[in-house]
């Protein structure tokens, strides 16, 4: 019988997808002033669920919390997410982003020329196209954040 | 003034935290500070996993249950009634009886219930061995099936990582399966058929995804002509053609149709309005640490209520029972909590009718499958018979 997984570089994926999927399943919430909060719901029955938590200094993500009521999928990409903060910025989200739809869409799967090599891992998401919006909510919501950030500094050098 | 702890539900997850609160609480219980009540709707504590041995014939009725009273600690206060609202808001439980009680500390450990209707046709033409009288029914259908089709499937929670009831049971129960129909000697007359639904691919507790079962469990069910499919996600059950068919648009025959159903939280716990899954499921939204229901400090959840990302069964509330007691104790003795969960659940499965399986996992590492052995086979033989009395008590 044949799986899909059954190659040894398909595995490894997988568990590296796990790895990445673990290490959001404790919640870890941020609080204080300048603290950003958001939610995103899926549409699908299982109304799956991202919150962030994010701290935006000068367009620079210095920590993140998240709260993943959501599948695997979409825990493995807060994972990822979560994996490059501090320091991640607006630029690099939108690219990798793009990069995650494009995997999704089963067009590249060539990791080098991937901003983020680990997004490979969503290869064992292209055939459950039902699922890629749980996916791409963590990625979502960040980019939300960012633009309220934005809107909260240019707010801030029109009051000031 | 005297705090009131009360732990709603019979089940081996509020059956060992009521006792467990005494051992924690004692100091507080003897100055007379602190009373523990336990209520159940239930005279009787069932031994839940042995309804799996009922399917194959083993464990008579009062082998398999005790009077609830007699394992609970003396300190304990039993009360005979059922909850129809919480009302966690007012720290008060609405009873059946008319009665009404107040509490400090609450735990929530109700279970949830099979509720095969909720697959179209299921109900009328599938069995499962969650409850006593549908494993008795599936016994005396594998008992006198000579040749055919046994299909077995998997229904999850709609709610995303929310596992179905004892994760490793539909394989327990596949692999016993196959040697109870050897020993009856009519295996070669009888294709077993196991599948797991597409869901299962997303969430943690799909053995077959997790790596280093993933490599083991094919080749054993492989070794033992059991045919294993993913991507079979029961949508309906058509009695009068036996055939289930697939939200992925197949159809299987079959001869038995052995289905984990779809299963909800209890009545009163989806009317109080305060769970957010999806499709009237009921799960209470859990801290993942601290296992208070979310917005409710004083409120505790355990075992099949919960919504965490881990195996509805006995061997996870035995680790978030003392999690429970210290936090209570913590709250009580220093306004905080002082304990963490890590999701650790631990079991061993039934391999066969003889050998046994240690397996364990938390919120961090996946299941780590060890041999299946005759001594394993031991250990949850003496689990079965005796062990899990102890563990109930609080004493193991």
């Amino acid at each position: 019988m044949h799986h899909p997984a059954d190659t040894k570089e398909q595995i490894d994926l997988l568990a590296l997808f796990r790895q990445y999927a673990a290490s959001v399943r404790r919640d870890r919430r941020l609080a204080g002033d300048n603290v950003l909060t958001l939610t995103l719901q899926s549409q699908l029955a299982s109304h799956d669920s991202v919150t962030l938590d994010a701290k935006i200094e000068a367009g620079v993500v210095s920590e993140l919390g998240y709260r993943v009521r959501a599948c695997s999928l979409a825990q493995a990409s807060t994972g990822i997410l979560a994996a490059r903060v501090p320091g991640l910025i607006e630029v690099d989200l939108l690219r990798a982003l793009k990069d995650l739809e494009t995997i999704l869409q089963n067009q590249q799967t060539d990791s080098n020329t991937l901003i983020w090599p680990e997004l490979q891992v969503f290869v064992n998401a292209i055939g459950m196209p039902d699922r890629h919006q749980v996916v791409l909510l963590p990625f979502q919501v960040l980019q939300q954040l960012f633009k309220l950030e934005e809107s909260k500094a240019n707010t801030g050098c029109l009051q000031g | 003034m005297i705090k009131n702890i009360i732990v709603v539900g019979g089940g081996i997850g509020g059956t060992m935290t009521a006792n467990n609160l005494v051992s924690k609480l004692y100091p507080e219980i003897i100055r007379g500070e602190v009373r523990v009540m336990l209520i159940s709707n239930s005279p009787w504590h069932y031994y839940k996993p042995a309804f799996m041995y009922v399917a194959f014939g083993a464990f008579y009725k009062d082998e398999l249950r005790r009077h609830q009273a007699s394992l609970l600690r003396p300190e304990i206060d039993f009360i005979l009634d059922q909850v129809d609202g919480f009302e966690f808001s007012n720290s008060r439980l609405r009873m059946r009886s008319g009665d009404s009680y107040d509490y400090d500390y609450l735990v929530v450990s109700t279970g949830c219930i099979p509720s095969p209707e909720r697959i179209e046709g299921l109900k009328e033409a599938g069995d499962h061995f969650y409850q006593h009288d549908p494993a008795r029914q599936l016994y005396e259908k594998i008992s006198t099936i000579e040749k055919g089709r046994i299909f077995i499937g998997v229904t999850f929670p709609t709610t995303p990582n929310v596992p179905h009831q004892c994760g490793i049971a539909p394989m327990e129960t596949t692999l016993m399966l196959d040697e109870f129909l050897r020993r009856r000697g009519v295996r070669d007359q009888v294709e077993i058929v196991y599948t797991y639904p597409t869901i299962a691919q997303l969430v943690r507790n799909c053995l077959f995804l997790q790596k280093q079962t993933g490599e083991v469990l094919p080749s054993v069910f492989d070794s033992k002509g059991i045919i294993h499919k993913r991507g079979f996600t029961l949508a309906s059950v058509d009695p009068e053609r036996k055939i289930a068919i697939s939200e992925e648009g197949d159809e299987e025959n079959f001869d038995i149709l052995i289905q984990t159903p779809p299963i909800r939280a209890v009545d009163a716990v989806l009317d109080s309005g305060i769970s957010q899954a999806p499709n009237n499921e009921g799960w209470l939204p859990t801290d993942r640490q601290t296992l208070q229901l979310e917005g409710f400090e004083n409120v505790f959840v355990m075992g099949d209520t919960v919504d965490l990302p881990i195996s509805k069964a006995g061997g996870s509330c035995h680790n978030q029972s003392p999690v429970i007691c210290n936090n209570i104790a913590g709250l009580m003795r220093w306004g905080k909590t002082v304990d963490e969960y890590d999701g650790k659940v631990q079991a061993i499965a039934q391999m066969g009718l003889e050998a046994g399986m240690p397996l364990w996992y938390d919120y961090d590492v996946d299941v780590i499958p060890t041999p299946a052995t005759k001594i394993g086979g031991l250990m949850r033989k003496g689990f079965n018979r005796g062990v899990y009395w102890s563990v109930a008590r609080g004493l193991v």
